[in-house]
């Protein structure tokens, strides 16, 4: 994948985290989304215009011009929360950067789209910056969200801290 | 030997001057009444503005204004060919915009205001809100405001813009509304655009519209039709393809200048080889048609027609008396003929001619007796009132 949607060098690209990685994939995917649609909404303005008969107008140049200012903003706001989300290595939520299910409340990134050993990693990570181990074992057992997040991974993690409290 | 021949003069009819055949009776069909005196300029165009109950006069270098279309006083400058003019609401409030060129003057019916109104436009008229006219500098452009109105020129999409008509049918001479779409008379025929709502909806719509040289300014809409003037005659437009409209006077009139509908009717200024000068054609849907003598130099219509003449203002109405000319009238032979009587049902003025002699009969009625020998003969009947007959009767001899 090109990623156009800001500018980075391969040296910074090689130093992004999974997370960022796949913040800058997503945003890269909704950009050139976007610039599809704009080119498909252009091009069936454009035989509609000309079975219109206004081949000589200033309609086609004023719709492109109009089309391609509201994708140029759409990717701009893009490019802006991107740069946010990768400054903090995690996303907002809510789909700034095209995200879906951003659970704020679980303390810890939850992005469906990523693979289980993925979120496996992220939560493991979550769990073990708490130092009292107790207190991480009541936690986790009461995390509602991790169970539907990490699924058959959820038990793993429960005996991998069930091991350090003892 | 010699028989007795009849011959209805009504028929032989060929010019008709203010008066018309209706159900075989020549009746009255109205004419110019003087109503004002001569203005102190030679208007080029008077246009009535219903919302603000003004007329506008354009001689060319100055625009005037008048209340009742009588007497006008000066507005301001406002030079340049083709002016117009068009109505519309600005803040809530009516407001003319008499316009020439680049220069506008906005007028709300006690002030006004002049300047630029950011294009450069002819043949403008008023449509869904917009301003659309003819470009000044490119003949082919039709222009279109946005949808604020007569100033709103900001260029976008859903604002103002242009559409380049092909050049096959030549400039745009002049713009019409004909029920909810736009027609372009252009020099060789029309095009026809339909232009509601948001611009992107704009079409430019194919139809069969080509024909000979229209002649500028005589474009007009009436009883439904787009009426104009080519170098081969009167034409309609009625929305689908262009027709031609046969009339009695079509050659007796020559050179349309400008044209104006009134109740369905066209009026037509033109001259006319009968009356040796200017007059103005009128002509219905039915293609009925004759001449109101006056040499207008401009029409109006408003509450009536104004015609605007050297010697006045006159305004279409009853009462004019009328002239009906009918030539060639021969009997059905070539030879000569002694012309015995003349049997009119009703009361007129009648002259008789055999192209050497002439004989008059004022306050005809029944039957008069002209005695008059030809092989041909004109009658002028003029008057004022309704004929519902007018039999001539010849003695022809038996050429066998």
């Amino acid at each position: 994948m090109n990623f156009d949607i800001i500018d980075i060098t391969e040296e910074q690209l090689k130093g992004l985290s999974v997370v960022q990685m796949k913040m800058l994939r997503t945003a890269q995917q909704k950009k050139d989304a976007l610039y599809r649609k704009a080119e498909d909404d252009l091009e069936v303005f454009r035989v509609l215009y000309l079975t219109a008969g206004m081949k000589n107008s200033n309609l086609y140049a004023d719709k492109r011009a109009e089309l391609y200012e509201d994708r140029d903003y759409e990717t701009a706001v893009l490019a802006d929360n991107l740069i946010y989300n990768m400054s903090l290595n995690e996303p907002s939520g809510g789909g700034d950067t095209g995200d879906p299910g951003g659970d704020e409340r679980a303390g810890y990134i939850v992005d469906y789209s990523l693979t289980y050993n993925e979120r496996y990693v992220i939560v493991r990570d979550y769990y073990l910056a708490i130092s009292d181990p107790d207190e991480r074992m009541a936690l986790y057992a009461a995390d509602d969200v991790a169970k539907r997040y990490l699924s058959g991974y959820y038990t793993t993690l429960y005996n991998v801290l069930a091991t350090y409290s003892k | 030997m010699s028989f007795r021949k009849s011959a209805d003069i009504l028929k032989h009819a060929g010019i008709y001057v203010q008066c018309r055949i209706c159900g075989d009776e020549l009746v009255p069909a109205g004419g110019f009444i003087k109503v004002g005196g001569a203005l102190s300029f030679t208007p080029l165009g008077v246009v009535r503005a219903e919302s603000v109950n003004r007329f506008f006069a354009f001689d060319g270098q100055s625009v005037y204004v008048s209340a009742d279309g009588k007497s006008f006083s000066y507005l301001n400058a406002l030079a340049g060919d083709d002016p117009f003019v068009v109505e519309e609401l600005e803040n809530g409030a009516a407001r003319a915009a008499a316009v020439c060129g680049k220069n506008a003057v906005l007028h709300d019916g006690s002030s006004f205001v002049c300047r630029e109104y950011g294009a450069n436009l002819k043949y403008g008229v008023m449509h869904s809100g917009r301003l659309f006219g003819a470009d000044v500098e490119d003949g082919l452009a039709l222009r279109w405001s946005g949808a604020g109105g007569v100033c709103d020129w900001a260029r976008g999409v859903q604002a103002s813009g242009y559409v380049r008509l092909d050049p096959e049918r030549g400039e745009i001479i002049g713009i019409n509304k004909l029920g909810d779409k736009l027609v372009a008379v252009r020099r060789f025929g029309l095009t026809v655009l339909s232009a509601y709502g948001n611009c992107e909806n704009f079409r430019v719509e194919a139809t069969d519209t080509e024909c000979d040289d229209i002649y500028r300014g005589t474009a007009g809409v009436a009883g439904g039709r787009l009426w104009f003037c080519t170098v081969s005659g009167l034409k309609y437009f009625d929305g689908e393809r262009i027709r031609t409209l046969g009339h009695p006077l079509a050659k007796d009139v020559y050179s349309p200048e400008s044209a104006v509908c009134f109740s369905d009717k066209y009026f037509l200024i033109c001259k006319s080889r009968f009356k040796g000068g200017k007059a103005v054609l009128c002509v219905d849907g039915d293609g009925e048609s004759f001449i109101a003598d006056a040499a207008a130099s401009a029409l109006c219509a408003a509450d009536g027609l104004y015609a605007y003449c050297d010697d006045g203002v006159f305004k279409f109405g009853t009462g004019a008396r009328y002239e009906l000319f009918a030539d060639g009238v021969n009997f059905g032979s070539g030879g000569y003929k002694t012309l015995t009587g003349i049997f009119v049902d009703g009361s007129a003025d009648i002259e008789i001619s055999n192209g050497r002699v002439t004989r008059g009969f004022s306050g005809a009625s029944g039957k008069i007796r002209p005695r008059l020998r030809g092989k041909n003969f004109c009658l002028r009947i003029t008057g004022d009132g309704a004929v519902r007959k007018i039999i001539a009767v010849a003695e022809v001899r038996n050429e066998l």
